[in-house]
């Protein structure tokens, strides 16, 4: 077992059971030290179950990792980080649901969308310069069908 | 003096006071960092009765993982509060002297006097429960 996967466990399980405590990890490569964020500040400072909860963790990770740090911490500190590689209990903000709301809806629409990717050849628009290249039989464009409702109709 | 660690720290703490009056920040960072870290050894080997054996025998890489470690290992059963602040800001410490002494432009006078007010705020919280 790694140093990460012993974290992802246990961390995993401590999000599980406080879900209202953010957590977020990633290791410090300056200080060669695993980072755990707990937020906000509060339930870092004042939960005492989330203290009983994460020091043993960390007292277990150091001795079964001898040459890992670790150090679990909150928003006041130096040590946050704005990018982490793991995340648990992320809190979604006003303007996330506001953004899900508008754009959920639209993403819908696209993704029904079905593209077709087979062209028949009267849906080509071909013009005289190209035609002359390839010598290949020109098509007026009154010739051609409407492209899009080709592809609303293949769709 | 028969305590060479105290006065190590003290001495380190001394240099730190007088770099920053000359401007030499980075060092300031460095030396306060040290005094800090001598204090807790001082702390392990005076205060709790450890010898430099028992330091070898700890599981961890480093004497100052091994210290910190054994130090933590003392302040939980004491004061949780302490432990948390300890355990977050000798990190944050060590992240300040590395930048300072590896990383970066000269460093500024704040830097170099939060560096200060850092080490002798971790050394009065374990004045206060190593008396």
């Amino acid at each position: 077992m790694t140093p990460v996967d012993f974290l992802y466990t246990e961390l995993n399980a401590i999000a599980r059971e406080f879900p209202q405590v953010h957590i977020k990890y990633d290791y410090n490569e300056l200080i060669r030290t695993h980072i755990v964020v707990l937020l906000p500040l509060e339930e870092y400072r004042d939960n005492k179950a989330l203290d009983d909860r994460w020091i043993p963790v960390s007292f277990r990770f150091q001795e079964i990792f001898p040459n890992q740090d670790i150090a679990f911490v909150s928003s006041d500190s130096t040590l946050d980080m704005d990018i982490p590689t793991m995340e648990w209990n992320k809190p979604v903000g006003a303007l996330d649901v506001w953004n899900n709301i508008i754009y959920d809806s639209v993403t819908d629409q696209v993704l029904d969308y079905y593209f077709s990717t087979e062209i028949s050849i009267d849906t080509v628009l071909i013009g005289p310069p190209i035609a002359n290249m390839l010598s290949f039989p020109t098509l007026d464009l009154s010739q051609t069908h409407n492209t899009d409702s080709d592809y609303q109709a293949a769709a | 003096m028969t305590k060479p660690l105290l006065e190590k720290s003290r001495q380190s703490m001394l240099t730190a006071e007088m770099l920053l009056k000359d401007k030499f920040f980075a060092g300031t960072v460095n030396r306060a960092y040290y005094s800090c870290l001598q204090y807790v050894l001082h702390v392990l080997l005076e205060k709790l009765g450890h010898t430099r054996e028992d330091l070898e025998k700890i599981p961890r890489d480093g004497t100052h993982n091994k210290a910190q470690y054994l130090l933590e290992l003392s302040l939980v059963g004491k004061d949780k509060g302490a432990y948390k602040w300890i355990q977050q800001k000798l990190p944050e410490f060590k992240k300040e002297r590395v930048i300072a002494d590896y990383f970066g432009d000269p460093l500024d006078a704040d830097r170099g006097q939060t560096a200060i007010n850092m080490a002798n705020a971790i050394m009065t919280t374990l004045r206060t429960h190593y008396k």
